[in-house]
């Protein structure tokens, strides 16, 4: 069995890293920007030369033509790191958020690396055990970090209050979290988002809640079984479905506005087909934020 | 120990416990169960989800089938029958007793059965039938039919008994002959249809007639055709000194058979009391007088019973001296004659023959038993109706705890 687990997890990591860098490929393509601002390299703007800039960095052309000295600013450096925390939770293991849960982070944790930035993942087993794949950079790394996802299983995870306190503790830097979770518990959660936000970090709450928890299926009365809880309800979904959709949606769209006013990003994932549409149109409108900020 | 039912018809209500696991099933096909991320914007329907959720719990299921099954039961009569409750069942007879005299010894068979009836009637073909009725509606382990009488020859025969059941017993219990009838009383058959010669006339679909006797009493004779039943006769004696004791008793049968009771009626001789004498069960003597030969005086019982046989009438097996009858052309000199002729018969000749007690033998039988014994008046109904009672409570507990 360990020999078949050896042979099957490196052809899986395989497709989810040629998945991430397709995907991520197409991303850059259509954006040349990434979620974290600008890249090592990059230029941002000219500014008057000033005492103790590194005389590699004046622009020569352009102080001959102003008749000043100017310095090229580049946005930021290469080293900026991101943490992506993962929820774990069985809800997480429903229908088809396994594969958008690993294929988003494959993606987002490509896109960082690529453009020289580190990344890394962590997850809290049930039993509080952490799961963590350090946050570094390098082409390298990513392959190793995708094939963690690839290996990822969805057993149920710590409380989420504790996931987002271990990721605080694990962050003392400035950091960009990603948080993957669908929010079930966001009650439990919220008080941890907002201590990251307010400590400085980068906090994205990438929800994962997929048409399908959305709308109830077209099927007769049967009988639910909450994943996590294994509380049961029993209901005719034809006459409950236009409801718990509205309640749904009021609840993502209440979620989404507390979290922004907390100064937490935002991006709903609602399923795979469409993962690189939403995440450059998140990424889109996060840049343009940015840029007007 | 077994259980069977009273009305095995109403078994079929048991099929109704298929309604309950029918719709068990349909439920568990309609409600799958499904694993979702989260329940917490979900909450069920009122009242249909209840309705299902209670057709698809298991305990709910075996408590309606156990619900359904006990109240078909309780509707078929079940009776558990015990060791106890069999024994006795099979030591009950039900008895029904035909009684053609001797009506101490009818009593003596009454005891010591679960049912017994008696059954006295002028025939005792009818008394029979109504008692094989009687006897098919009795529930008993064992029937049986005891005919008490003294078996006059021709007043018993195998094809009375067809109509019994194979398994009911036939006992056949002699009783002396009643005593013999007074020398001087006359019994008379009439064969009917009666004659249009006759001085009859048509009253109310009845025909009546009269006649006259030569020993200066005159009779009115009255017949009716329309039942088959036997007539008494009214004297209508105008001589206060003729012999008291002298009745007449014409016996009509409209039917054509053979006539099978006799009743005799007397006259007080002032005319003020008529009194019916007894029921002969078969007419002690009856002769038939030839037309001719009563014209020509006095005759022979021999001679005119021959001249019976040779007009083709049906004599009775006994020959001689049992009932026959006589084609009474309404003349009276035909009832003259044969007044005189049953006159002169000494009384020891009036007497029929009796059967042997080996045919008797030969028509007996043992009762046999007759499926399962019977347990009458011992139906354990009410106590699967509190069954039903119970089982209908359990189910509303559940109903409302498992819901």
């Amino acid at each position: 069995m360990a020999a078949t687990a050896r042979v099957q997890v490196p052809r899986l990591a395989n497709d989810l890293l040629w998945v991430a860098r397709h995907t991520a490929a197409g991303i850059r393509a259509g954006l040349h920007r990434t979620a974290a601002q600008g890249g090592a390299v990059e230029f941002s703007h000219l500014r008057p030369y000033r005492p103790g800039d590194d005389l590699k960095h004046i622009d020569w052309k352009g102080s001959a033509r102003t008749s000043r000295l100017l310095t090229r600013v580049f946005t930021r450096s290469a080293t900026h790191e991101a943490l992506l925390v993962l929820d774990g939770s069985l809800s997480m293991a429903w229908g088809e958020k396994p594969a958008l849960l690993r294929t988003a982070a494959a993606v987002l944790a490509t896109l960082l690396l690529e453009q020289g930035d580190a990344a890394g993942w962590l997850l809290v087993t049930p039993e509080g055990h952490r799961r963590l794949y350090p946050v570094r950079g390098g082409a390298f790394h990513l392959s190793g970090l995708v094939a963690g996802l690839a290996r990822l299983e969805l057993q149920g995870t710590a409380e989420t209050a504790q996931l987002l306190h271990t990721a605080g503790q694990l962050r003392q830097r400035r950091s960009t979290i990603m948080v993957f979770s669908d929010f079930y518990d966001d009650e439990a959660m919220r008080p941890g988002l907002r201590q990251l936000a307010a400590r400085g970090h980068d906090v994205v709450a990438v929800h994962l809640l997929t048409d399908g928890e959305r709308t109830l299926p077209e099927t007769g009365a049967a009988e639910y079984v909450d994943a996590e809880t294994g509380q049961r309800v029993t209901l005719e979904p034809g006459r409950v479905r236009s409801a718990v959709a509205r309640r749904v949606e009021a609840w993502r769209v209440a979620l989404e506005r507390d979290l922004r006013r907390a100064g937490i990003d935002y991006v709903q994932l609602p399923r795979l087909s469409t993962l690189a549409r939403d995440l450059e149109g998140f990424l889109r409108r996060r840049e343009a934020r940015e840029a007007g900020a | 120990m077994r259980v069977f039912v009273e009305s095995i018809p109403a078994l079929w209500w048991l099929l109704g416990a298929l309604v309950p696991v029918a719709l068990h099933l349909l439920a568990r096909a309609r409600t799958d169960q499904q694993v979702w991320p989260s329940i917490r914007f979900l909450e069920a329907s009122p009242l249909s989800l209840r309705r299902w959720a209670t057709l698809r719990d298991p305990a709910l299921l075996v408590a309606r089938v156990a619900l359904v099954c006990m109240a078909a039961l309780a509707v078929a009569g079940p009776v558990v029958v015990t060791p106890g409750r069999e024994r006795a069942a099979r030591q009950q007879v039900a008895r029904a007793i035909v009684s053609d005299g001797g009506s101490g010894l009818a009593d003596d068979e009454r005891r010591d059965v679960a049912a017994s009836a008696v059954f006295v009637r002028p025939s005792l073909r009818d008394a029979v039938e109504e008692a094989t009725r009687w006897l098919a509606g009795q529930s008993a382990f064992r029937h049986e039919l005891v005919v008490v009488s003294p078996f006059r020859r021709g007043r018993v025969d195998a094809g009375m008994f067809a109509g019994l059941a194979p398994a009911t017993g036939l006992r056949l219990v002699r009783v002396p002959p009643d005593a013999a009838v007074p020398e001087r009383e006359l019994v008379v058959a009439v064969r009917e249809p009666m004659p249009a010669s006759s001085q009859g006339a048509v009253d109310g679909g009845r025909d009546r007639a009269s006649m006259a006797l030569p020993n200066d009493s005159e009779y009115s004779v009255q017949a009716d055709t329309n039942d088959g039943g036997p007539r008494a006769v009214e004297e209508d004696e105008d001589d206060p000194d003729a012999p008291w004791p002298v009745a007449v008793t014409v016996v009509s049968d409209p039917t054509g058979r053979w006539s099978r009771h006799v009743e005799r009626w007397r006259l007080a001789p002032d005319r003020t009391e008529r009194r019916l004498v007894g029921e002969t069960p078969m007419s002690p003597l009856a002769l038939t007088v030839d037309a001719a030969a009563a014209a020509a005086g006095p005759v022979d019982p021999q001679a005119l019973l021959h001249a019976v046989a040779a007009q083709g009438i049906r004599l009775p097996p006994s020959g001689l001296l049992s009932e026959t009858t006589f084609p009474w052309e309404g003349r009276p000199e035909s009832l003259t004659a044969a007044v005189a002729a049953a006159a002169a018969l000494p009384v020891s000749q009036w007497e029929p023959e009796l059967m042997s007690d080996t045919e008797l033998r030969a028509l007996e039988r043992e009762p046999r038993p007759e499926g399962t014994p019977a347990v009458t008046g011992l139906s354990d109904r009410s106590w699967f109706w509190a069954m039903v009672l119970i089982l209908m409570m359990a189910e509303s507990w559940l109903r409302e705890t498992r819901a």
